[in-house]
């Protein structure tokens, strides 16, 4: 059998962002041979050039018309995988953002790597977002996941950080075991490994539990959902994400509990949502169950947390409970909310990241809940920052965080399952305690230092050596200045969750485009 | 002439090899051998597709086995890496020693 298949330009223009980030990423790695180390830093100014190229090749996909898969059906530049890649690109423009400054105060010396993995991982998850195929599916997820192994045991001689990558690295890979067996089972039952041919297949069969394909096919999508709602951190699977959160480099956290979460959702959607629409009695149990485990679980779990990196990777576990919410009503409405959703969540959740990264000391010292008492007078702008953020998180109207909730449990209600707003609701509100501790520690709880220094300074015959430990008091108080970077990093964040909230409506269009509605 | 094997009986022999490799990440505690379960489950799935493959007609579960044998390979360089780093700084790797962090 003869068999010609010729690639076009036009299907290179079809993966522009996945291309203009991997460029970015050979980029840095080539000039940061070339330069010299005191000039390092500035390699982030290439991974943000890249990430704005990504994100005008989004646009101009946006504008093209015309088929929207490429390369034989392997990918695809629908509405989905683009919205899917702005969020993407919101997470790791923030990132690499945040980095700067801090990534030196950890002791890194090889900042080009740095940059270039992040790099690298991102072009995994835009490309796990844009994948139409089985096989596409598991080398976008690979290539975001071996980047982010590196990543997590970045900072040299940190203890957290080594156990950190080894933890992830272990587990993701046992995980992936899991996701590819279900792959194969899949592929054995349908025929096909391309999400088209698989949906096909199964609504052209009928199926039965106990014979023919009906037992590898059902064995397949269970294997599939361990898989992916590992990578999503749905309870049960979620034991490897807060050690992982913690003990990472901050950028890093930020950058994976948005950016795998969304390509890891746009898996889900593709594979169950759509390809296996037609068996969705076989599959929603699963989902319906992992959405309260993870939402209530998620929630119980962050509440009794004293570290705000901790906690914060608790909070991504309930609200990856709140987006399953979303696969398990298999709507077309509750995938709009799932992607409104996750949008959100990017600019609320890399921002909160982003104010533990401004107080982190090295190490990961500077974390504790107990350092976050009387935040408020030592650092009001950074405190208020964190307020509004976690705020959002909470669900509180006038946030994006309150738009996303509002439109994922109206979807919930909409599509015949009530009884998951009405847990979600619970859980939210289990949600406030934790997020109210961190607001009420910063602004209602004295400092533990602050007595002394107050009273050295009172005091108008210091010794000298009273003077300077007052002095060096008040400078481990007020903490290491945020670089210029970060703090435009936080002021875009600011802008995203406050304006998500105000004006929901262009971007709630678009999530609407994306999941095919009109 | 020997009768060919049934697909079914290589499913069953993969299926077994994933369930070794499985108790075998959940079992050991040297991350080394923690690694080399992983490994077994994956070639476990690899022996599932070649049966698929064959008994389908279709290429594509080949095609699968080229890439997670790449994958693995590329996986095998940065876990040993990984694993190499904690033992410079401990001198001993066990996984039930990696708990500074709790909760």
């Amino acid at each position: 059998m003869a068999f010609t298949y010729a690639i076009s330009g036009g299907d290179w223009a079809r993966i522009a962002p996945e291309l203009a980030l991997l460029v970015a990423a050979l980029l840095v790695m080539l000039v940061d041979a070339l330069i010299p180390a005191r000039l390092r830093g500035a390699l982030v100014i290439i991974g943000v050039m890249g990430v704005l190229a990504a994100l005008a090749g989004v646009i101009m996909l946006y504008a093209s018309s015309g088929s929207p898969s490429a390369f034989g059906g392997m990918v695809t530049s629908d509405p989905l995988a683009l919205f899917a890649t702005l969020v993407i690109l919101a997470a790791t423009g923030l990132s690499l953002l945040l980095s700067p400054g801090y990534i030196e105060r950890q002791g890194t010396r090889q900042q080009g790597e740095f940059y270039a993995l992040v790099m690298l991982a991102a072009t995994g998850m835009v490309l796990m977002a844009a994948s139409t195929n089985l096989m596409m599916i598991f080398l976008g997820l690979e290539l975001l996941s071996l980047p982010l192994y590196v990543l997590c045991a970045f900072a040299p001689g940190q203890q957290r950080a080594q156990e950190s990558g080894m933890k992830y690295f272990l587990l993701s890979s046992f995980a992936s075991g899991f996701l590819l067996y279900g792959m194969a089972l899949i592929y054995g039952a349908t025929g096909a490994t391309n999400l088209g041919g698989i949906n096909h297949f199964v609504a052209t069969h009928a199926m039965s539990a106990t014979a023919g394909f009906g037992p590898i096919l059902l064995g397949g999508m269970a294997l599939l959902a361990v898989g992916l709602a590992f990578k999503v951190s749905a309870i049960p699977f979620h034991a490897w994400t807060p050690d992982v959160y913690q003990g990472a480099l901050t950028p890093v956290t930020a950058l994976m509990s948005v950016g795998t979460k969304m390509a890891a959702f746009v898996a889900l959607i593709r594979v169950f949502d759509v390809a296996l629409a037609p068996v969705r009695a076989d599959w929603q149990g699963i989902m319906w169950a992992l959405a309260i485990l993870t939402m209530v679980g998620g929630n119980i779990l962050a509440a009794t947390q004293t570290n705000v990196k901790r906690l914060l990777a608790y909070s991504s576990i309930a609200h990856a409970g709140y987006l399953l919410i979303g696969i398990a009503l298999g709507t077309q409405a509750g995938i709009a909310a799932l992607l409104y959703y996750m949008a959100a969540y990017a600019v609320m959740n890399v921002g909160a990241f982003g104010v533990v990264l401004a107080l982190e000391r090295v190490a990961g010292l500077g974390t504790n809940l107990d350092d976050y008492r009387g935040l408020a007078s030592r650092r009001p702008a950074l405190a208020a920052a964190l307020a509004v953020f976690l705020f959002a998180l909470a669900g509180i109207p006038g946030t994006a965080g309150f738009v996303a909730k509002y439109a994922i449990f109206a979807a919930a209600v909409t599509g015949g399952h009530a009884e998951l707003t009405i847990i979600g609701v619970v859980a939210s509100m289990i949600g406030f305690y934790y997020y109210l501790r961190v607001i009420w520690a910063m602004y209602f709880v004295p400092a533990p230092d602050m007595p002394a220094a107050e009273a050295a300074n009172a005091n108008p015959h210091l010794s000298l050596a009273g003077l300077n430990s007052a002095v060096v008091t008040k400078l481990a108080a007020s903490g290491t200045p945020l670089a210029f970077s970060a703090g435009l990093a936080l002021a875009l964040a600011l802008i995203g969750t406050l304006g998500l909230g105000i004006f929901p409506a262009p971007l709630i269009s678009l999530a609407r485009q994306a999941a095919g509605l009109p | 002439m020997p009768m060919p094997m049934p697909p079914n009986a290589f499913l069953l022999v993969s299926a077994i090899l994933f369930t070794i490799g499985v108790v075998g990440v959940l079992s050991r505690r040297n991350p080394l051998v923690i690694f080399m379960s992983i490994e077994l489950m994956l070639n476990a799935v690899n022996l599932s597709f070649m049966t698929f493959s064959s008994a389908l007609h279709s290429v594509d579960g080949w095609i699968f086995v080229f890439l997670v044998l790449t994958v693995a390979a590329a996986e095998v360089v940065i876990g040993l890496a990984i694993i190499v780093s904690i033992f410079r700084s401990r001198q001993e790797i066990d996984v039930d020693d990696l708990n500074s962090m709790k909760g």
